[in-house]
């Protein structure tokens, strides 16, 4: 299977929000990072995905089913920004609670994820700590041969140390074929590194979905004395920002003739990206 | 095999697996038919993304470093070290000519250009 | 897949079972007025225990739970109604077993008006009245549950069931002080005619429970979580 999941057209209306005829894939056995600010319309279209919030109009397709027949969940782990379990089950209860739902459970598997990952079984879920409820949701997620790996805000909110660790045990599922992984985030440099490929949302609609290499190799940031900057090349930095003495912004890299030799270059890297488009959307807008 | 890799460099990554690799082929490390880690297990041991490993072994495969073989894995190639090496030298020395040319076209006296060389030694 | 969950809700809400003994006291109080009640407030009192699940849902947002599990959302429906089922039927036999200890022994404290007997005619109309409080119990609770979730609904399914507690109170004690009580005509008639009254009431209950599963179906369907 090409794409682990296919998204046409998508449109979801909200008060003040919409998403605006949203298309990208998602290629299987690769990570794909979904990135954009906060009420950029991740959440959204995860939730959409999972039928959570119905769609006003488009196609989902999941592992090649339509996101309406609900037994591609059976091939799904999802986690959100925390696993929602009751808040006085155990490990041990919530293996019992999932388990009958799964036709793959492996109780040898989620219980050698708990011994790994240092879980009590007979620890009540709401007195671990974050860090711990999110490495408890990922053994949930990996414990029934899931081929595909839905992920909302997985690291928001952990330590470093902890996030270095959820992106090994995302890497590590990645190390069988066939398994895909789709992880929405604003903390972009853990994607920066492992990513494959990327879709960049703002404001309800796709600005990017591609190689991740490709995405960062396109641009690059640019700074230089006030004045080098030629006029006519004014429109082609992105995020323009300038003062008496000097100026600063993005370009496709493609668009870098015509600047003095003088003028400063260096890599772009996912958080520039999603700075210089919001400033520019900013400046337009007003 | 040890790589180490340098996320500051301007190097891209892809590259600097291509020539630590090649690099360990060509001293003997690596001996021929040995088994490389697989693309997914050096993204996973290196922490980085899987299309930057799968560029590097496609890379290498086409220039005749490692093969793949269906449903196993990729191996070591059997190299003719002193034909990579002459093959090295040969383009070295092309690199170096133009670079000549090019010090010339800017006023440099051969002294001067070997005195870039010695500084590029320091860095 | 109802079964499962059922059980899942059930799992969920075992932590409230706490609350069981107190409500078995409850349930003997409810029978001051006449050991015939006494399994309808068995009833009413277990019935609101089936609203737990919400409860437990809203709090845990355990819904984010449940739509990543590979279950219709018409079978989270289903699985609800269907442990409140087995909740009802227990209630029943713990309200039948309750007024057996009121009608035969003397429990200290406790004096009962003993006017109706346990017999196997009147059991049975007792069991359907009990499921039709049930199915109307039901219908108010689940269907604004379903949509508003706990916190929102929940007040208003109080002020709902405290309006037909009152109805229910006032037209029974209106009624008993009549001189030829008409509860009692009533029984003596189904008494006469088992299977025309209590297949007319299992039916009416049955259809209720049923027209509100559509509702709630189509209502937690549409929902936007």
């Amino acid at each position: 299977m090409q794409n682990a999941i296919e998204v046409k057209n998508l449109m979801k209306k909200y008060k003040g929000f919409s998403l605006d005829g949203v298309s990208f894939n998602v290629p299987s056995g690769y990570i794909t990072g979904f990135i954009g600010q906060n009420g950029a319309g991740k959440t959204t279209t995860l939730k959409l995905m999972l039928n959570m919030v119905l769609k006003d109009g488009g196609d989902i397709e999941i592992l090649g089913k339509s996101n309406d027949d609900i037994s591609f969940k059976e091939d799904l782990g999802a986690l959100f920004d925390q696993p929602y379990f009751q808040e006085d089950w155990t490990p041990a209860d919530i293996e019992k609670a999932l388990r009958p739902f799964y036709r793959k459970w492996d109780s040898e598997v989620y219980h050698s994820y708990l011994k790994k990952f240092s879980l009590d079984a007979g620890q009540k879920f709401k007195t671990f700590s974050r860090g711990m409820k999110m490495k408890l949701g990922m053994a949930a997620a990996l414990s029934h041969d899931a081929k595909l790996l839905l992920l909302d805000e997985p690291t928001s909110g952990l330590d470093p140390v902890m996030r270095d660790e959820m992106l090994d045990i995302l890497q590590d599922y990645l190390t069988q074929e066939n398994k895909t992984v789709l992880f929405s985030t604003h903390v972009t440099g853990d994607l920066e590194k492992i990513a494959d490929y990327i879709i960049y949302i703002h404001k309800g609609r796709i600005v990017y979905t591609g190689l991740k290499d490709e995405l960062i190799e396109k641009y690059c940031l640019i700074r230089g004395r006030a004045g080098d900057l030629p006029r006519e090349k004014r429109e082609s930095v992105i995020g323009l920002r300038e003062d008496t003495s000097s100026f600063e912004g993005m370009i496709e890299v493609a668009n870098l003739g015509g600047f003095p030799s003088r003028v400063v270059t260096e890599p772009v890297n996912l958080d520039d990206i999603m700075i210089h488009i919001n400033k520019e959307d900013y400046k337009n807008d007003c | 095999m040890r790589i180490v890799l340098t996320h500051k460099s301007s190097e891209p990554i892809y590259e600097q697996i291509k020539e630590q690799i090649k690099a360990s082929v060509l001293s003997g490390e690596l001996p021929e038919n040995e088994l490389l880690p697989s693309i997914r297990q050096l993204a996973r041991d290196l922490k980085v993304s899987v299309i930057t490993t799968t560029r590097a072994y496609n890379d290498l495969e086409i220039e005749g470093f490692l093969q793949t073989v269906p449903g196993k894995g990729c191996y070591v190639k059997k190299i003719d070290s002193n034909l990579m090496r002459f093959k090295y030298v040969t383009e070295t020395k092309e690199k170096l000519a133009a670079a000549v040319r090019l010090g010339k076209m800017a006023g440099l006296t051969m002294a001067e250009i070997r005195g870039l060389l010695d500084e590029l030694e320091d860095e | 897949m109802i079964v499962k969950m059922a059980a899942l809700d059930w799992l969920a809400m075992k932590v409230y079972l706490k609350f069981l003994f107190p409500m078995l006291f409850f349930v003997f109080l409810g029978g001051l007025g006449s050991s015939l009640i006494i399994v309808s407030i068995s009833v009413w009192l277990f019935t609101g225990m089936s609203t737990y699940p919400f409860a437990v849902e809203e709090k845990g947002e355990l819904n984010k739970l449940y739509l990543t599990l590979p279950v219709k959302k018409r079978d989270i429906v289903a699985g609800r109604y269907f442990l409140s089922f087995i909740i009802l039927i227990g209630s029943i036999l713990i309200g039948i077993g309750c007024m057996f200890m009121v009608n035969n022994y003397n429990i200290p404290f406790f004096t009962f008006t003993n006017k109706y007997l346990l017999n196997g005619t009147l059991l049975i109309t007792v069991i359907a009245v009990g499921y039709l409080l049930y199915a109307v119990l039901v219908l108010c609770n689940f269907p604004l549950l379903f949509t508003l979730g706990y916190l929102k609904g929940k007040y208003l399914t109080i002020v709902i069931q405290i309006i037909i507690f009152l109805g229910g109170l006032f037209s029974f004690t209106l009624l008993e002080n009549r001189s030829e009580s008409p509860v009692e005509k009533f029984l003596n008639f189904a008494a006469e005619n088992m299977v025309l009254v209590n297949g007319m009431i299992f039916i009416t209950a049955t259809v209720i429970l049923a027209l509100s599963y559509i509702i709630c179906v189509k209502v937690y369907s549409k929902r936007d979580f």
